[in-house]
């Protein structure tokens, strides 16, 4: 018989029949484990476990970033290290002051957005506690087993949005930082579940980064729903954003078949590898974007244009700086179409660089709760932070950024939007 | 202690556990509907809206699970919740230790006094943490369930 001319059917006949002659199949009965990864599959009794397992992940984020950032690096940042620098620059405010210091006087790093200062506290003082906690928890998840089970559970509501289960893997990775998660998207089979999955991770998943942030300052002033209700309406964006590409886009989005690993005892040693060489990848590549974004916010706001030339401009006169001048001329886009102050530009164009710490910056701007709500969602969305769009670049060629940016800023406009016309149907516009 | 009796005891047992599971579960989202909160002695219930959710089901399953906890599908289901049980005890255990470990808001110093670090384990403690040596028995029944499997197999 001539097997390279059978049919998949006979095939698989073929392959039965030498299957009942080499093996010995004898009565099994299931162990726990097994029993207990059936049960975390089954939508029934696996939803409320998923739902039990996030929310743990998410109480010990919250209690290993807080007990590092609140307990030790906010005195250490405020109470020594920025007296002692404020006191080691001249008195007089100066240009490299500015760029360096700060604000003058600024009794906090978050609000002093100095190169040195907010520059150092933020990727030290409070996103490092924060993706060290999600990263040991994602690390966790991976190593005993849990996150393909889980890819199983969400598989039917993924199709709805043409991904598959799996697209979990990619998403739950976007939590921690956004690159490893578009990385993590060339697992999907078809250009269009890869460029779908990269836009609407890019676009609509805060990274831990940003959520150690938003942990610190929105949950501490409002309390921990409003950070959910954030996360929610950015989850609500990602199925109707990707709801809407699976129908406009082009392609398929075929099934696909994944292995399911018994559940395993973690060493302490994977986990720990596992953390470091995620940890070390955040130290090499996101410290400097923070600092340069310090350093960039800084020099658009000292630096000003007279008659067509570069001036230096005081504190006092930041209307005349670019960032003023850039705040003033986007005002009725930012207050008359989001219902956002017109300050809010500054942490916009710090998102560009690190979301991180154009959130810490919407902090130091009086606004009303539901304008923070509108920020914060805006920064998420309006545009991946640098490292991100680098890394979009590489995966869909320039092409697809063009057309992932397209749809970024579709997206920025209407659901930013959208939650303005709420506040106002409510009457707290 | 024949096993059937074993079982039956078990059922009882891990029956009248789920009750006081479900209980606390709906108790913890009556104090986030209301907006209140209990504490007596060592126990404190906090007004809590997901995680009261979770405990209410894992009650359930192990309601569910007791009533046939001679069969591997009633074991699982009681060992899940009690898995879960232990993951959220032992998050709240975790804060516990954190706090007694740092300063009291306006004292002076990076570290707890002795005096503060101590009293800071006498409580009171969630739900969770109470019921966590309670579910303990459940490795009785995994014990037995291995040896079974292992006289099976052989």
């Amino acid at each position: 018989m001539d097997k390279l001319k059978l049919t998949p059917e006979e095939r698989w006949n073929y392959l039965d029949k030498l299957a009942a002659k080499v093996v010995t199949l004898k009565p099994r009965r299931l162990s726990l484990k097994d029993a207990i990864g059936d049960l975390t599959i089954r939508p029934l009794t696996g939803i409320p476990i998923a739902l039990g397992i996030l929310f743990s992940v998410w109480m010990f984020f919250s209690t290993f970033a807080g007990f590092f950032t609140d307990g030790f690096m906010v005195p250490l940042f405020d109470e020594h290290y920025l007296p002692w620098i404020q006191n080691t620059f001249p008195k007089e405010p100066s240009w490299l002051y500015a760029l360096l210091v700060g604000t003058p006087g600024a009794d906090n790093c978050f609000e002093a957005f100095g190169v040195l200062t907010t520059g150092l506290f933020v990727p030290f003082g409070v996103v490092l506690w924060a993706i060290i906690a999600l990263y040991l928890s994602i690390a966790l998840l991976e190593d005993i087993g849990y996150l393909p089970r889980l890819a199983v559970l969400v598989d039917n509501i993924l199709h709805k949005i043409g991904l598959h289960g799996f697209a979990i893997v990619p998403t739950i990775l976007s939590f921690g930082c956004n690159i490893p998660g578009v990385t993590a998207a060339r697992i999907l089979e078809t250009k269009k579940e890869r460029f779908m999955m990269m836009t609407i991770l890019a676009i609509f998943i805060p990274c831990g980064a940003q959520l150690g942030i938003m942990e610190e300052t929105i949950a501490e002033e409002y309390g921990n729903w409003l950070m959910f209700a954030i996360i929610g309406y950015l989850l609500f964006g990602y199925f109707v954003v990707g709801w809407v590409l699976n129908k406009i886009l082009p392609g398929r989005s075929p099934e696909i078949l994944i292995d399911i690993p018994p559940y395993q005892r973690p060493t302490w040693k994977n986990l720990t590898m596992k953390t470091w060489i995620r940890v070390k990848s955040f130290l090499v590549h996101a410290v400097p974007f923070v600092i340069l974004g310090s350093l960039l916010v800084n020099i658009l706001y000292i630096v000003g244009i007279e008659n067509g030339n570069l001036t230096l401009v005081s504190f006092e006169e930041s209307d005349k700086s670019i960032m003023g001048r850039l705040s003033i001329a986007l005002e009725p886009v930012l207050a008359g179409w989001f219902g956002v102050p017109k300050e809010t530009i500054l942490p916009l164009v710090t998102a560009f660089l690190r979301k991180d710490l154009a959130v810490a910056q919407l902090s130091a701007i009086p606004m009303s709760m539901y304008q923070l709500f509108t920020s914060v969602v805006l920064i998420s969305i309006y545009f991946p932070c640098i490292a991100t769009f680098a890394m979009l670049w590489k995966e869909l060629g320039f092409k697809g950024l063009l057309k992932s940016i397209i749809i970024l800023i579709i997206s920025a406009f209407t659901f930013g939007g959208l939650l303005h016309g709420l506040w106002m149907l409510m009457g707290v516009a | 202690m024949d096993p059937k009796t074993k079982y039956s005891l078990g059922q009882y047992y891990f029956g009248i556990l789920s009750l006081f599971i479900i209980g606390f579960g709906f108790l913890e989202l009556l104090f986030f509907l209301t907006g209140g909160e209990f504490s007596y002695g060592i126990l404190k219930i906090p007004p809590a809206l997901i995680r009261s959710i979770v405990i209410i089901s894992m009650g359930i399953f192990m309601l569910t699970g007791a009533s046939r906890l001679k069969s591997i599908d009633g074991l699982a289901l009681v060992t899940l919740a009690c898995i879960m049980l232990w993951i959220f005890a032992a998050n709240d255990l975790f804060e516990v230790v954190t706090t007694s470990i740092l300063p009291e808001e306006d004292a002076e110093g990076w570290f707890n006094s002795l005096d503060g670090f101590l009293s800071t384990y006498k409580g009171p403690y969630n739900p969770c943490v109470i019921l966590l040596p309670f579910t303990l028995p459940i490795f009785l029944f995994i014990r037995n369930y291995k040896k079974e499997l292992r006289v099976f197999e052989d």
